[in-house]
């Protein structure tokens, strides 16, 4: 059997919801990322559309199996599109909030109340960092570009900022290989030895499209000088332990008074 | 292409891409009954196949913008993506089967709803990938895909090896992809 059929073996036990053995799915992953990002995702999602489309065929000749939605299924579905559709919309205007105490000055207590409005209603929860312009213009602000030696990741470009003081960062990239967040989904690693002793979880994200993003660090716990950051592709919604390789690293010089 | 909107020509899902914001509630209106009936195959009448809904269009939502028109239907994206969430759940969940049947929740067979029919009619285009399969194929097939059996209910059932079943599955998926690939001329 060649590799790309044992490929399509793999993707089709996946596909078909067989529940893979520990030694084939490892067998999968390495094929896999053996192939150029794009090809990989193409060749699952192919298998994947051949098992939806054979479903929805078998669907199709079976009258008895259309069915109508619940009514109360469809009522909170449309309750959860219209407050997703909701919540989306004060993220797009939120550079305009984010301005408004600059247009203050006409009547401070106006200004006030706006200002308390902003701080306590419309900003953004506490788990979302602050806004990028606040990363960027940190006094400590650190940037790394990102680096590889993995294939179909040396093309990658970019950088990693981080403030130590405001516990923010910023992770860029051009060229990110997309992702299929189905699946997987890339991870952040923050390494700082002195403070704990296996890297930190920075959060998951994904690239899609032409994968030129910025996504802001969200750190799972408070680091004190972080020496490196490293990106893996993980399970969808990330893991506490990564085994996989490191696909992006980026990583300073010893600090003053540091050991590495 | 089926999940063209009309008077637009764009999908709902490259609308949900976008932002705008009634293109979420259209994705529910148009493939709302599809998805379900999907579900029920899985669930049966179980609280899982609301929950299972639920997951999928939230899917949907968040991943519209990986949609590309010049790559498939949007109907199938819609099916693919639900079908996924659906399987992921599956294997944490136990298979109902020969329930009851949940308060509101129809059998539909006679619904003129224009959404249905067009969904079906995409989904008759597909059946002749079916016909790449032999009769025994087919019946593997059905009994895993579409009603949702484990490969070891399919071997007892069918009184056949689990290997044998496994191997046939497998092989008429990559037929099925074959033949998906040729209609779409990337062969």
């Amino acid at each position: 059997m060649t590799t790309a059929d044992r490929i399509l073996e793999l993707l089709a036990a996946e596909a078909a919801g067989e529940r893979l053995e520990d030694a084939e799915y490892g067998e999968l992953r390495e094929l896999l990322a053996a192939m150029p990002a794009g090809e990989r995702i193409r060749e699952r999602d192919l298998m994947h559309e051949a098992a939806a489309l054979g479903q929805a065929a078998f669907l199709a000749e079976d009258r008895e199996a259309w069915r109508t939605m619940p009514d109360g299924l469809r009522e909170r579905l449309m309750r959860m599109a219209r407050a997703r559709a909701l919540d989306s919309a004060p993220r797009d205007s939120a550079p305009r909030r984010a301005n408004w105490p600059a247009r203050w000055g006409w009547a401070a207590a106006t200004a006030m109340v706006l200002a308390w409005i902003v701080t306590t209603v419309l900003l953004p929860r506490p788990q979302v960092v602050p806004p990028t312009v606040s990363v960027q213009a940190a006094p400590d602000l650190v940037s790394l570009p990102w680096r590889s030696e993995v294939s179909g990741y040396e093309q990658v470009r970019g950088e990693m900022t981080w403030s130590d003081a405001l516990q923010a960062g910023e992770m860029r990239f051009a060229g990110l290989p997309p992702n299929d967040p189905e699946l997987q989904q890339y991870q952040l690693w923050i390494v700082d030895p002195d403070r704990h002793e296996h890297p930190v979880d920075g959060g998951v994200f994904d690239a899609l499209a032409d994968g030129d993003i910025v996504i802001p660090v969200n750190a799972k716990l408070n680091v004190d000088q972080p020496v490196a950051f490293a990106v893996t592709l993980e399970q969808r919604g990330g893991v506490v332990v990564s085994q996989g390789p490191l696909l992006l690293v980026a990583a300073e010089g010893p600090r003053p008074g540091q050991a590495l | 292409m089926a999940g063209a909107t009309p008077g637009t020509g764009r999908a709902i899902l490259e609308r949900i891409a976008d932002g705008d914001p009634g293109a979420m509630t259209d994705l529910v209106d148009k493939y709302g009954d599809l998805v379900w009936s999907l579900a029920r195959r899985y669930f049966g009448a179980s609280p899982v196949a609301q929950d299972s809904v639920q997951e999928a269009f939230l899917s949907l939502w968040s991943s519209a913008a990986r949609f590309r028109p010049d790559r498939g239907s949007e109907l199938t994206f819609v099916l693919t993506v639900a079908r996924r969430r659906m399987v992921d759940q599956v294997r944490h969940e136990a298979r109902f089967s020969d329930s009851v049947p949940l308060a509101g929740d129809e059998v539909d067979s006679n619904s003129s709803d224009q959404a249905r029919l067009d969904a079906q009619l995409e989904m008759m285009r597909v059946q002749p990938l079916l016909r790449e399969l032999s009769g025994n194929e087919r019946k593997i097939l059905s009994l895993s895909l579409y009603e949702g059996y484990s490969h070891s209910e399919i071997a007892k059932r069918l009184n056949m090896p689990l290997g044998t079943v496994k191997t046939r599955i497998r092989r008429s998926l990559i037929r099925l992809r074959a033949a998906l690939k040729v209609e779409r001329g990337e062969a």
